[in-house]
């Protein structure tokens, strides 16, 4: 097991080698540069402009970017600079040099936010309790609500139960999660008021400080609900196929055959391997609660990973952004991983090689 | 495919009849056989035509603005949030004091177009490499297998979503590049599905016999093993527009993706939140448009993979 986790990971590191150059490629084939952004000020000289491109190393060519960004540039020496762009000079009108000061992504550096001028890394890293609060309750109740429905689907197949969920499972793949977001929102929260517009607490929480259990949980119904529709879809759907499979089995119909009351033949006997396929799931579903989150969380203000992105992409603060990408792809990386060592841990029959 | 030999020792007129019957059902192609079926299909068969119908009148949309003299790209601010229904305006107009009905229609032009397109290059970046990729696997060229492989599961790697959302902030694509954009994303699973297909028949008789006779090995990936692979990812192809419009139309909703003035159905949810006192009609009718168009198409998908593969539905069902 070690042996396969170990190679594994190993197996993993090109991968986000591949994922840092994809996105750094990306980034720099943008025609936006994020010195308009920054600099961008009627009474910024064009010389003020250069010295802070030459600050922030845009000028140079990208592979010495890149480069830099993953060991660093404090082996560098530049141009001292004040905080609106002018180059400090000393006495002699000699301008001051300074090393760098980033250490690069493999010493755990992401840099500094273009806009925020704090850690990229923290600046994503601090959001994540709020993205895993969500996505983590939305799956739950995806879990709690989608096995179930399948499993009676399964048992009743071919019913009024079966069909109409399945038709239900249909429809709601078809809508838009933005949509929905948008119209349980007009409904309940503008139309009835009986929910929140958004955020995660009320709007005098910053100022009070105060927030009680009934508040968070207003917050939080209508993002889980347009998130854990999804989960319940994907859910039903498995449980369904699973259970169908694990009920025409040779030991449920023994079981069965032998007198045993149907709970006991379920429970005891056909759950626990109708289970299994759902660990193929589990994984995948992180990447999907972080990228699905991005839209939810959008509409919903909520301060999560994927507002958080979203953000920087259209602040072009590109530190943060590439901290962002490197986060969820190793997220995914790590849920693919888990959902393998999850299954064969369930499965006996399932060596890992 | 009756032969004198065969029919001359069935002597009952009646079997004979019957044994070319049965010969003649036997000799229908695999599409034939999926048109047959699909005849009976009345779900699937409904979706087709809804969907036909919106086309015809997304396509229409010039001339039914100029029938009802109205203008998509026309503003008039004294008619802002007017309801569905009023005077001039069927659907109604939007924040600007456009008509939505042209809007709506419009839109669709741009949604359809987009996700057609890019399901189409989509399909044939896919189907090209993973047959590029599955010939070559463990051979000479093997190591454009395990390039491609690796770029393949690096892309993967990326929550799609955080990928078309960078690209597309960065590059602030016309309809065109979008559809590039969209189409550069979607072909991973297409690949792999091509380039299993193509590790399982590039050992099959007809592969052998064409190598055999000489023939080159573009002409073996592309004449002989592309077309065997190739009817099985039509199948799919329903399915990935109906994918295709939903992530084109959260991108437009986002911002990302059509830029106004050009409608889209996404992008005119961009406001949505804005409209929420004001005219809830904006809020309810693109949305409504895109659920029918993907439900649709889903169906659609559905009773393609029913008629071209019988057996797989029987399993599932």
């Amino acid at each position: 097991m070690s042996q396969f986790i170990f190679r594994r990971v190993l197996q993993a590191i090109p991968t986000i080698f591949g994922i840092t150059i994809l996105t750094y490629a990306l980034l720099n084939a943008a025609p936006g540069s994020p010195v308009a952004t920054l600099a961008f000020g009627p009474r910024t000289t064009t010389a003020q402009k250069n010295a802070l491109a030459e600050q922030l190393g845009i000028n140079d060519p990208v592979w010495k970017q890149y480069i830099r960004w993953l060991i660093g540039n404090d082996w560098q020496e530049f141009r001292k600079l004040d905080g609106r762009g002018n180059v400090v000079t000393d006495a002699n009108g000699e301008p001051i040099m300074e090393r760098g000061t980033q250490k690069g992504i493999l010493r755990g550096d992401f840099g500094e936010s273009f806009t925020s001028k704090r850690n990229a890394l923290e600046v994503v890293v601090e959001k994540f309790p709020a993205t895993a609060e969500l996505g983590g309750l939305a799956l739950l109740v995806g879990v709690v609500i989608g096995i179930p429905i399948g499993v009676i689907a399964a048992v009743r197949r071919g019913g009024l139960f079966d069909n109409i969920t399945r038709v239900m499972a249909v429809i709601f793949s078809a809508v838009p999660v933005f949509w929905l977001g948008l119209t349980l929102l007009l409904i309940f929260g503008s139309q009835l008021g009986w929910l929140p517009m958004g955020g995660r607490h009320p709007s005098d929480y910053f100022l009070t400080g105060k927030v009680t259990l009934l508040q968070r949980i207003e917050h939080l119904i209508l993002p889980v609900t347009v998130l854990a529709t999804g989960w319940v879809a994907i859910f039903s759907r498995f449980m369904r196929a699973s259970t169908l499979d694990v009920l025409s089995q040779d030991y449920v119909r023994t079981a069965q055959a032998k007198g045993l009351k149907y709970h006991q033949v379920w429970f005891t006997h056909a759950a626990r391997n109708a289970l299994i396929p759902i660990a193929t799931i589990l994984g995948p579903a992180i990447p999907g609660i972080l990228g699905g989150a991005l839209i939810t969380e959008t509409i919903f203000s909520w301060p999560g990973v994927g507002r958080t992105a979203y953000q920087a992409v259209l602040n072009y603060d590109y530190p943060v952004i590439m901290a962002s990408v490197i986060f969820v792809s190793i997220a995914t990386i790590l849920g693919y991983l888990l959902s393998d060592i999850l299954y064969a841990l369930i499965d006996p029959r399932i060596r890992l090689s | 495919m009756t032969t004198a030999g065969s029919s001359a020792h069935a002597s009952p007129e009646g079997a004979v009849i019957n044994l070319s019957l049965d010969e003649e059902y036997e000799s229908l192609s695999l599409w034939q056989l999926a048109l047959r079926r699909i005849r009976h299909d009345y779900l699937t068969l409904g979706a087709f035509t809804v969907l036909i119908i919106l086309g015809i009148l997304s396509l229409l949309a010039p001339v039914i603005s100029d029938a009802l003299d109205v203008s998509y790209r026309r503003t008039n601010m004294e008619n802002t949030f007017a309801p569905p229904g009023s005077p001039g305006h069927v659907l109604g107009t939007d924040d600007l004091g456009r008509d939505e009905l042209a809007r709506l229609l419009y839109a669709g032009q741009v949604s359809l177009g987009i996700a057609f397109s890019a399901a189409a290059l989509s399909l044939l970046i896919g189907t090209t490499v993973g047959v590029i990729a599955g010939y070559n696997q463990g051979g000479r060229f093997g190591f454009i297998d395990d390039l491609l492989m690796w770029f393949v599961i690096t892309l993967n790697s990326v929550p799609s979503l955080f990928l078309l959302l960078i690209i597309a902030a960065l590059l602030t694509p016309s309809v065109g590049t979008l559809i590039l954009i969209l189409a550069l994303l979607s072909w991973t699973s297409t690949m792999r599905f091509v380039r299993g297909e193509t590790l399982s028949h590039r050992e099959r008789e007809y592969v052998v016999s064409a190598k055999a006779v000489g023939a080159k090995t573009p002409r073996i990936m592309f004449i002989h093993i592309l077309p065997n692979v190739f009817s099985v990812l039509i199948v799919n192809l329903a399915s990935d527009i109906g994918s295709l419009i939903l992530v084109e139309s959260s991108l437009s909703f986002l911002n990302l993706g059509v830029r106004p003035p050009t409608p889209s159905w996404g992008n005119m949810l961009t406001n949505a939140q804005t409209f929420f006192t004001k005219g809830v009609h904006l809020v309810w009718l693109p949305g409504i448009l895109i659920v029918v168009t993907v439900l649709c198409l889903y169906l659609i998908g559905d009773g393609l993979r029913d008629a071209f593969d019988p057996q797989a539905s029987k399993k599932v069902a």
